[in-house]
């Protein structure tokens, strides 16, 4: 259940970038103008007189981030260096892009924190893809959907990185920044803080 | 208008307790209202943030609320973290036990989908045998339903369907779209009824206690509301042996309180309500208590199809979109029944876009299928009643506490096999539905969701004439204590396949004002 849906929930990032851009030239000359409006001398008794009127506040600046992926290196550390190489295989063959995605390491670090079951469900197909190589892959990917679990290793975990895979690039900030019409991804959607 | 003086105590904010501070305060009663949870305020408490700023990518925090599938890495914080609120199950009979703690409860966020129950459902057991019948009939609850319906404003299509009653609606005339046209003359060919989906329209962003219910109640004059009111017990003065009010804690301190009322009204939700009785240790002379849980079975994407002439983007305008509803229409006809009592009803949708783990396809062809694909999907979610068992049940366990210390709720609860045979019956139906009607079946399955899913728990508190064997009677009042009402989910008898929150808005309702009426004359 972790893929989010963004089909309908679009943003182009370059017309989001375009708005952070005039948003901020907007700010810029509001600020100025706010601060001109906090520095106007006010009478103390007047403000005791009004204290259901909150004071101005200078807006505060909004600053552009980056996200980790696109500053640092990851450090994998889960899977062998074995597995690992697997993993960079299977992402390239089941999802295009998701090597510029980082999903390999981000993968190392998901599985990383994720239930022994799942571990296991990838060390498996791992192991099983360096011992018997990729030519099973195709048949298993191509078999008809059914509920019950593939019952062997290879299966199995192709089965849940299809899924894991696609949904780790289209929801990376490298696939949205390289987005293009008939490409869907980099969406978003209301996200609640912790309540207070 | 804070006082420390109530008529009447109400344990909840959402569905239930919401229409009974609306009615009570209506007549003129004077209501205290306690939830668990704070007043949200929606602007600040939600943002919007793309999903590559997400921790884990969208993918979700491993292991943050393992039972509740609806949750995303989006919403985790609006259901109620499970490490919190603890509750305990067999590890092989799992119980997904999801729930919100605001002001509104979960109003803020259910389907909206808005049903009737019939007299195939409050009659049950006359028609096949099963169980027991509810103490009411179809009739005594419709002028409530009558009432409730224009405040949740509900759109719906009439039919003249026995067993699916029609409301008080804003009348749904929208066209049905062509794959719909198809699919109904298939339906049509078996006698199987389509009908619009029923739905709560509401006001704005919300169809909930919180906008609609309690902004009326508090304009009387006559509610106060305490947010972040976790109750632990419901107090019984000793000599009368009636109850008397609440002990609660702070939410966020944990200072303990007690509210004092002369009447205590309990809709804290199905299993919470119950969970506090237990708690409390009062209105279970019957043994009834806890047990007769039930809900509905939920089977989301039971047939996954395409309709052939919308692929690759070439639908014309008008083939594709909208969804419709399929009430129950087995075992109608008594000596026409399949091999499984009770019914099930279908919620389908066409013009989506199959989930790409239905396309047996990878890499670069998967996402050409998907874009060949899009917009030509019909997908269906299966919705089952659930028969009210008395070894499904739930009990105090000792050994876990909340973090308020209060004592948590164990839960044992599976299916049978008659939910079984109508899930397999429910999938080869739709399936072969999509096939008469000219659809490309890509997959099904019959894999109901662990009971709880449905978000739908019933029963636990159940009504009845007969003191010995149920918790209520007739108007959600406890037969042990008289100044004790319940009038959330917990007081059903048999849930039907239908979404419930119209029928405990109406049994909240129709509680409520027999309450008032009973204190105004002195009985209560």
């Amino acid at each position: 259940m972790g893929f989010i849906s963004i089909e309908n929930r679009e943003i182009e990032s370059s017309s989001a970038a375009a708005l952070i851009e005039r948003s901020m030239m907007l700010v810029m000359k509001r600020r100025n103008f706010v601060r001109a409006l906090v520095a106007a001398p006010v009478a103390p008794r007047l403000l005791a007189q009004q204290p259901a009127v909150a004071p101005a506040q200078p807006e505060a600046p909004k600053l552009e981030t980056a996200v980790a992926d696109e500053a640092a290196e990851p450090r994998p550390h889960f899977f062998t260096a074995e597995q690992f190489g697997a993993l960079r295989k299977v992402c390239d063959l089941l999802t295009p892009g998701s090597l510029d995605a980082g999903v390999p390491e981000f993968l190392d670090f998901y599985i990383g924190a994720s239930s022994a079951d799942r571990q296991h469900i990838y060390k498996a197909g791992l192991d099983a893809l360096n011992a018997h190589g990729f030519a099973g892959a195709d048949a298993l990917l191509r078999a008809p959907w059914t509920y019950e679990e593939p019952a062997d290793p290879l299966g199995r975990f192709l089965r849940v990185a299809k899924v894991d895979v696609r949904a780790a690039t289209m929801n990376s900030k490298q696939f949205s920044a390289t987005a293009t019409t008939g490409r869907r991804g980099g969406g978003g959607g209301l996200y609640w803080y912790p309540l207070d | 208008m804070p006082t420390k003086d109530y008529d009447v105590l109400i344990i909840g904010s959402g569905a239930s307790g919401g229409m009974a501070a609306y009615a009570l305060t209506k007549l003129g009663v004077k209501c205290l209202m306690l939830d668990a949870g704070p007043l949200v305020d929606f602007n600040r408490q939600r943002g919007p943030k793309p999903v590559y700023e997400l921790p884990y990518r969208g993918l979700g925090e491993p292991g943050k609320l393992p039972h509740v599938v609806q949750a995303n890495e989006f919403n985790a914080n609006q259901w109620v973290d499970e490490k919190e609120v603890p509750y305990t199950h067999d590890p092989k009979t799992p119980f997904n036990w999801v729930r919100v703690r605001m002001i509104g409860g979960k109003s803020l966020f259910w389907a909206r989908m808005s049903f009737r129950l019939s007299d195939y459902e409050f009659k049950g057991a006359e028609h096949d045998g099963y169980g027991e019948n509810w103490p009411i009939s179809y009739s005594d609850l419709a002028p409530f339903y009558d009432r409730v319906e224009p405040i949740f404003r509900v759109a719906g299509r009439k039919e003249g369907l026995k067993q699916l009653p029609d409301g008080v609606f804003l009348e749904d005339d929208s066209p049905w779209s062509e794959s719909m046209n198809a699919f109904i003359a298939a339906a049509k060919k078996r006698d199987i009824p389509v009908t619009k989906m029923r739905r709560a329209t509401g006001q704005g962003q919300f169809a909930s206690s919180f906008n609609l219910l309690l902004p009326d109640a508090i304009e009387t004059g006559n509610l106060a509301i305490v947010p972040n009111a976790v109750v632990r017990d419901i107090t019984v003065d000793k000599n009368t042996g009636l109850v008397n009010g609440a002990n609660f804690l702070d939410r966020h301190s944990k200072r303990e309180m007690h509210a004092k009322a002369r009447v205590v009204v309990v809709g804290a939700s199905c299993l919470e309500s119950t969970r506090i009785l237990l708690n409390s240790k009062i209105a279970n002379s019957s043994g009834a208590l806890g047990h007769y849980l039930h809900d509905q079975t939920y089977i989301t994407q039971g047939v996954q199809a395409i309709v052939p002439a919308a692929k690759d983007g070439k639908a014309p305008r008008g083939l594709m979109g909208g969804g419709g509803y399929v009430p129950r229409f087995v075992n109608l006809k008594k000596g026409n029944e399949e091999d499984f009592i009770r019914g099930y009803a279908f919620d389908f949708s066409t013009g989506g876009t199959p989930d790409p783990k239905y396309i047996p396809a990878y890499g670069a062809e998967l996402e050409k299928a998907l874009a060949s694909y899009r917009g030509a999907g019909v997908s269906v979610t299966i919705m089952g009643e659930v028969l009210p068992r008395k070894e499904n049940f739930v009990a105090i366990d000792k050994s876990v506490v909340d973090a308020w210390g209060i004592p948590a709720l164990h839960i044992q609860c599976k299916y049978s096999d008659n939910e079984f045979k109508m899930a397999k019956h429910a999938m080869n139906t739709f399936d072969e539905l999509c096939r008469s009607a000219g659809f490309e079946v890509l997959a099904k399955h019959d894999q109901m969701f662990p009971p709880g899913y449905s978000i739908h728990e019933l029963g636990t508190c159940r009504m009845g004439s007969d003191p010995k064997t149920s918790v209520l009677n007739k108007w959600n009042q406890s037969h042990d204590i008289k100044n004790l009402f319940v009038v959330d989910g917990s007081s059903f008898v048999t849930g039907g396949y239908q979404n419930p929150t119209m029928t405990i808005l109406s049994l909240s309702l129709r509680a409520s004002e027999y309450l008032a009426e009973q204190m105004r004359t002195g009985n209560v």
